[in-house]
């Protein structure tokens, strides 16, 4: 016990060196011109408050759509509800900038659809439910399916209506799933880059592009700072809340959960038709129009033998790797020590919650002599991979029943032999898993990279975003096509992550 | 061979072991008999060198175990619910000791493969562990257990999560397995008829403490306090004494004894009659009862000789 607890030492160095460093840095900096005339300042005010507007409509409207795709997943068994499941996790390994390039050829210039949705709200709120639905949908899914029967039983003997069931009974119980959902939601749009950079323009963009704006334009760091830690301080926040809820999902519930039921019924049929709908239009439909627009772009294909884009290809390559190596040893070390701990157990969350544009800020303010070196990148890269692989790992170390360990230490095993013969096979699959995600977050990263990295280091993402700045329609159709190759990378992860699943599921079965 | 010194362990203010003391000699098997959760499960782990000890020492052949961590112990400890691991197959669950003690896997193999064959399992090989029945995967357990010969092997409730017609059959099987192997075993259980099956020396447990450790035959002819006489399945028992239930018999000619219930069994009637102020259980099968059916309603009166010789009072 005591050695896994000096593992611990690897992970707290990384986290205290790469993101409480930095941030106390940033604290330091921003704190000197932080008051409340700088808030009052109303360019600044219109970013904050158009910051927390988004988010908070994008929590209203994720609510809206969520929660009957979440009902129906969790009371329906249907033909193709596995394939809708996965369906909701394919938004968590796509890239930022595949995200908002599928919204802009949904609605942007020449988009699918016709409808021009450029320079209004609407752009960015659409790319935000791309991500946040499926979030909020899992989370209440479990939330619904989790909740005893004989709690809705006696609901319906009392007297309740299916419908005064699920106010009174369901909504209320899957409550704490939904709000831990909320405040992640929140989180994510508050704190979003790519998809503000992109799809905002002008008028819509977030603080966090105006951090960025002030940085590497204007050369404002005072007010860059300032930012920031107004951002730190209000994602913290939705953080604790959070964290907090978590504590409270990790009580079991007791009693059977409702086995669920075909759809029975023109109601029942309809409120399924709706949710895959939904689902549809809100989690497929910006990566089938990449597909559509990229088939149809014709000449923009040459781009791939543009030397440019096979540097940019090695360069997303080398760098995915060696952020999968570094996040493996430190997510090793992080699960294999943070069991049984709840303190470590949530530090391996705070990547998760850190606002990459104020840690990427924060670096440079800190290590000004690195700002633009391999080992500084690599290491954010790390930082923000190698949870996956920690919080993936050590739930399923801690779902190894104790007598199995303990029937090999009796059956001759020394404690590494164990960690070896026994515990690493059976949290193979998450580790796995972890890895997958850890690559498509590593193969998507954009934000650090923008500002940490060096002209030569482009990778596959920030040449996009090159493109899709440059004039001319050739541009942006091979922004587009490299869009879709990054889609195609990222697919191949989530393909991974979703053929473990099914096996996982297979060995469990029998 | 193995030697518990007034071990001692606590438990959030419950003594799950209090200066307690107990010996197992060589090729014997010892059954600590006692309600759930009275800590047998803890003391079999402190001996496995899994949960620390709070005071006291456990020696093996006269060596103090303390330092010794579990995999060097050289133990085999079978688990209420098996614990097989879910990702190797039969064989491999089998294996997987005699690997860790540095056996060559063809050699590991083929010894694993003979086991198999000996507990009933030969072809089951490359059968996954989770296809298997309960009583094929108690089988598997054994296997691991004795396969790499152990110096003492501990079974935590081996046979509880098995029906009952199973848990009579692997009883009287695995008892006599473990009696040709030689090997000393410790047996926990709470269930009194397996302790009575299996074991040479049954050590009562209660409150962290042993009351009584004597052969079966012994503890059925003197057990030291009341709670131990009804722990073993005394009916008739007292503060001061016990009475076995041979001691009673109906009679036409005895004392009258008034019923004061009658309880229909399977297998016959449990009665409760009293007599002289003191109250008496006693079973009869069918048969017995037959003669005496018509008096045996509640209320009614009937004769009861009492051994008075027969009763054991406790020191």
């Amino acid at each position: 016990m005591r050695s896994t607890r000096v593992l611990a030492l690897l992970p707290l160095a990384l986290l205290l060196s790469l993101a409480g460093a930095p941030l106390a840095r940033l604290m330091a900096e921003g704190a000197g011109t932080l008051s409340p005339a700088f808030l009052f300042d109303p360019y600044y005010r219109w970013r904050l408050l158009w910051s927390f507007t988004q988010a908070l409509a994008t929590c209203a409207l994720a609510l809206l759509f969520g929660l009957p795709i979440a009902w129906a997943l969790a009371r329906f068994d249907f033909p193709g509800r596995r394939w809708l499941m996965r369906l909701m996790m394919l938004p968590f390994v796509m890239p930022t900038l595949v995200a908002a390039m599928g919204v802009l050829a949904l609605f942007g210039p020449e988009g699918v659809t016709g409808v021009m949705g450029q320079d209004t709200p609407w752009l960015l709120l659409y790319g935000n439910l791309f991500y946040n639905l499926p979030l909020l949908v899992r989370s209440a899914q479990e939330g619904f399916a989790r909740l005893p029967a004989s709690r809705i039983m006696a609901a319906r003997t009392l007297g309740a209506s299916p419908w005064r069931v699920f106010w009174r009974i369901e909504l209320p119980g899957a409550l704490p799933w939904v709000c831990s959902a909320l405040c992640l939601v929140f989180l994510y749009c508050f704190s979003g880059f790519g998809l503000a950079l992109i799809l905002g323009g002008q008028r819509y963009a977030t603080v966090e592009v105006e951090i960025y704006t002030l940085v590497a334009y204007e050369l404002n760091l005072g007010d860059a700072s300032a930012l920031a830690l107004t951002v730190l301080a209000i994602t913290g926040l939705a953080a604790l809340g959070y964290a907090w809820l978590e504590r409270i999902l990790a009580r079991p519930l007791r009693g059977m959960a409702l086995p669920r039921s075909a759809p029975t019924g023109w109601r029942q049929y309809a409120l399924l038709a709706l949710a895959m709908g939904l689902t549809a239009m809100l989690a497929l439909a910006p990566l089938a129009a990449i597909a559509w627009r990229a088939l149809w772009a014709g000449a923009a294909w040459q781009a791939l033998a543009d030397p440019e884009v096979w540097g940019a290809l090695a360069n997303t390559a080398r760098f995915t790797a060696l952020a999968l190596a570094g996040a493996c040893v430190f997510g090793l070390a992080h699960a294999f020590a943070m069991r049984r701990s709840v303190l470590l157990g949530t530090l391996a969350f705070l990547p998760y919650a850190l606002s990459p544009i104020c840690v990427a800020f924060g670096l440079l303010l800190l290590y000004p002599g690195l700002s633009a070196s391999l080992v500084l990148l690599i290491g954010a890269y790390t930082l923000l991979a190698y949870p996956f692989i920690a919080r993936g790992l050590a739930a399923s170390l801690d779902a190894v029943p104790a007598h199995l360990p303990q029937a090999a230490r009796t059956l001759g095993a020394s404690p590494w032999r164990l960690t070896w013969r026994l515990l690493l096979p059976l949290a193979a699959p998450a580790l796995r898993r972890g890895m997958a995600f850890a690559a498509a977050t590593a193969l998507g990263e954009f934000a650090v990279t923008l500002f940490l990295s060096r002209p030569e280091w482009m990778t596959l993402t920030t040449l996009i975003y090159q493109r899709l700045g440059r004039p001319g329609a050739m541009n942006q159709d091979s922004a587009l096509v490299l869009s879709c190759l990054l889609m195609l990378l990222a697919m191949l992860a989530f393909v991974l992550i979703e053929w473990q699943r099914e096996e996982a599921r297979d060995a469990g079965g029998r | 061979m193995l030697e518990v010194d007034k071990v001692s362990k606590r438990y959030e203010r419950q003594w799950l072991a209090h200066e307690l003391s107990l010996t197992v000699g060589a090729g014997e098997i010892v059954a600590l008999l006692g309600p759930s959760g009275c800590g047998k499960s803890t003391l079999l782990k402190m001996i496995a060198g899994l949960e620390p000890l709070d005071a006291g020492a456990i020696r093996f052949a006269g060596v103090d175990l303390a330092r010794v961590p579990p995999e060097a112990r050289h133990f085999a400890l079978m688990f209420q619910d098996f614990a097989l691991f879910p990702h190797l197959n039969v064989l491999d669950n089998v294996c997987f000791g005699l690997v860790e003690r540095r056996m060559p896997k063809p050699a590991a193999r083929e010894a694993a493969r003979a086991i198999l064959a000996t507990v009933g399992l030969a072809g089951y090989d490359t059968r996954a562990v989770g296809t298997l029945s309960g009583g094929e995967a108690q089988r598997v357990a054994l296997a691991r257990a004795l396969v790499t010969s152990p110096r003492l092997l501990l079974l935590d409730e081996p046979f509880s999560s098995l029906d009952a017609h199973l848990r009579l059959t692997l009883q009287a099987e695995f008892g006599q397995r473990i009696r040709a192997q030689g090997i000393s075993a410790l047996l926990v259980t709470h269930d009194r008829q397996e302790a009575f099956a299996m074991a040479d020396r049954i050590a009562l447990l209660h409150q962290g403490r042993i009351r009584q450790c004597d052969t079966p035959a012994g503890l059925l002819a003197a057990p030291a306090d009341a709670w131990v006489a009804r722990f073993i399945g005394f009916d008739n028992v007292c503060e001061r004494w016990a009475l076995p239930e041979t001691a009673l018999r109906l009679s036409a000619s005895a004392p009258a004894a008034r019923v004061e219930t009658m309880t229909p069994l399977a297998e016959g009637m449990r009665l409760q009659l009293s007599q002289d102020g003191q109250t008496y259980i006693l079973h009869l099968s069918a048969r017995e009862a037959s003669p005496w059916r018509a008096q045996l309603a509640p209320g009614a009166s009937v004769g009861l000789a009492v051994d008075s010789t027969a009763f054991i009072d406790f020191v």
